[in-house]
């Protein structure tokens, strides 16, 4: 078992707060990802977990232990770098060594596990090549199979895939989620790509300015953001301004309608993806718009509506569907009540 | 570019080099084998007297190997220093970075031989040293081997030669990317560990091109052993000086040349074999 908690963590560089009251529960086992845009302090969350940076408040706890003050030598977690970081003068064999010969491991196991990773990682045949007679890629998968090699308890990935073009890290996707299945320890996997966040993770934290503004799972992160800054982030949104009198309801163009919410503020943002915009009676939220625009994009197509007040709304929709509306023509929309929320705006 | 257009390009290198670097060593190299009369004048007789005397005559070769081991001090003494210098430097400063690589340069503003009296005014009889120690009441009476001593000479050229030897072990500590040193802790490295395993050997390049340099740089220095040394503190330089001066033994002091020249060249040759073997790049 190994479970890692962030317990209110904060750090500060200089006078900026980086990471603010951070609580953060990862189980054992499980892969997760910290999203957010750069200098959210995602990395530097990380590097918290691996020991590079010291937190100025709170608790770093593995296994109920607090590993806080503990240098980097001292935690039973790997990183996967960036950059690689791998170590020039040495060749593949003795990069992913290098770990074991700190761990004092004989010969004999740190071959055969130096062997094993090698396999993993499928790179037996570049054994004794150094970094620098590599590409990207191959340094990757040394990078990985180093880190694995002395058996953390947890696998902390900072941005891995960031300097790989495109194809190639697609496939590392798929292979670093294969691999996770199969070795069956925790990852704490940090990206600004949310496509990458989506595809790979069982859990996403999105963190903006320093703290966590979701923690669930991809599904439930794309269909339902909790904040506006999340339904803003990942993946395309229509963000409604509404007027709230109560939490009971909320009214748009001197129309009100039912719907339970929080939020206490005058006024509010409604959040609704635009492939759950319907054409069809499925819902008492309806609302009246112009259709402006209807872009065809391959498997989907595109309707930029407008409303009577002049608020812009997409909806997309399956180019299977049978195109039946025209540019100009007036058209009523309804929006599921399970499908949208509201935000402060 | 045509072909013939680029060698006139390269010529007037090509007759500088030819003039002034080719030209004198075959002079040398031909002096070095030539005999002289009993006046000290050089006679056209091939004559290979003056390279079985070096190698025969204790004078000559005992010089030559005191000189080695004066430059191999030297060289290990400028490592030493330089590694923490260049360390504190390249890792733990922050600010100012310039500021200080421009201290460890600032030396270079100054002529060899203002720096080397300097030391006279240091170590001196009623030298700053002395005269510190005198007053703090240490000594009783005035310290008179710090000067004109081998230590002397020593220190001088560790003081001369260290911004050669600190300058590409500061551009070696620059080029490790702070990753790896994380890297190396994470795999569960300590900090003593990560230096022996991961930054020396990164540095090493940079450590063998200095010592280097300052190994040849002591074994060609006479101004040192002529200024700050003592009755026996002598160079192979100094020999080669007199023999052209006083003695008027120019075949000799060719001879002893060559031999400088060639071991320089060997040294030069191995460090140079090293730095390709462990090129990372």
């Amino acid at each position: 078992m190994s479970k890692l908690e962030l317990k209110g963590i904060s750090k500060s560089f200089g006078s900026s707060l980086i990471v603010n009251n951070l609580d953060l529960e990862i189980q054992d086992g499980e892969f997760l990802t910290i999203l957010g845009p750069s200098g959210c302090g995602k990395t530097t969350t990380l590097r918290m977990i691996a020991g590079f940076e010291t937190p100025d408040k709170g608790q770093v706890l593995l296994n109920n232990q607090d590993i806080s003050q503990l240098p980097p030598y001292k935690r039973n977690v790997n990183t996967v770098f960036q950059n690689y970081a791998l170590f020039p003068h040495l060749n593949v064999e003795e990069n992913i060594a290098f770990g074991l010969h700190q761990k004092k491991l004989s010969k004999s196991e740190t071959n055969k596990r130096v062997d094993e990773m090698l396999e993993l990682v499928q790179m037996e045949a570049f054994k004794t090549r150094k970094p620098f007679e590599m590409s990207g890629g191959q340094q990757q998968r040394v990078a990985i199979a180093r880190a694995i090699a002395p058996d953390p308890e947890i696998l902390l990935l900072d941005e891995p895939l960031g300097a790989l073009d495109l194809k190639l890290r697609k496939q590392m996707q798929f292979e670093l989620k294969q691999l996770h299945k199969d070795l069956n320890k925790t990852f704490v996997y940090v990206t600004h790509d949310q496509e990458e966040a989506l595809t790979m993770s069982d859990r996403i934290a999105v963190m903006n300015q320093g703290i966590i503004e979701q923690l669930s799972d991809s599904q439930t992160l794309y269909n339902l953001p909790k904040t506006k800054f999340v339904a803003g982030f990942i993946g395309e949104a229509n963000l409604i301004l509404v007027q709230i009198e109560n939490q009971k309801s909320f009214s748009f163009e001197a129309k009100t309608y039912e719907f339970e919410h929080k939020n206490i503020d005058k006024q509010g943002v409604l959040f609704i993806r635009p492939e759950n915009v319907s054409f069809d009676a499925i819902s008492e939220i309806a609302m009246k718009v112009t259709i402006e625009d209807v872009i065809f994009v391959g498997n989907h197509r595109k309707y930029k509506l407008v409303t009577a007040s002049g608020q812009k709304i997409i909806k997309t929709e399956d180019s299977s569907v049978a195109l039946t509306k025209i540019i100009g023509q007036s058209v009523t929309i309804y929006l599921s009540p399970n499908l949208i929320q509201i935000y402060n705006s | 570019m045509k072909k013939r257009s680029k060698y006139l390009l390269i010529f007037p290198l090509l007759l500088w080099l030819f003039l002034f670097l080719v030209l004198p060593y075959l002079f040398i190299l031909t002096q070095s084998i030539l005999a002289t009369d009993d006046f000290g004048k050089v006679v056209y007789t091939l004559n290979f007297d003056s390279y079985i005397k070096i190698f025969t005559n204790p004078l000559y070769y005992e010089t030559l190997t005191r000189t080695f081991i004066y430059a191999i001090i030297v060289a290990l003494a400028c490592i030493v220093l330089s590694l923490p210098l260049a360390y504190f430097i390249a890792f733990k400063v922050t600010k100012h970075k310039s500021f200080y690589y421009t201290l460890i340069v600032l030396p270079f503003w100054m002529s060899y031989i203002v720096r080397a009296y300097a030391w006279k005014i240091i170590l001196g009889e009623q030298g700053v040293l002395n005269s510190f120690f005198m007053y703090s009441g240490v000594i009783k009476k005035p310290l008179s081997f710090i000067l004109y001593s081998d230590f002397s000479v020593l220190l001088c050229l560790i003081y001369i030669f260290l911004p050669f030897v600190c300058i590409p072990i500061y551009t070696s500590f620059e080029q490790i990317s702070k990753s790896l040193v994380e890297a190396s802790k994470d795999l569960g490295a300590n900090s003593w560990t990560t230096f022996r395993k991961i930054i020396f050997p990164l540095i090493l390049p940079g450590v063998i091109s200095g010592g280097t340099l300052a190994l040849v740089l002591t074994l060609g220095d006479f101004l040192a052993a002529s200024l700050l040394g003592g009755p026996n503190t002598l160079f192979i330089s100094n020999i080669v000086q007199n023999l052209f001066g006083t003695s008027n033994d120019k075949p000799l002091g060719s001879a002893v040349g060559v031999v400088l020249l060639v071991l320089v060249f060997l040294l030069l040759e191995i460090s140079s074999r090293y730095e390709k073997k462990h090129e990372t790049q």
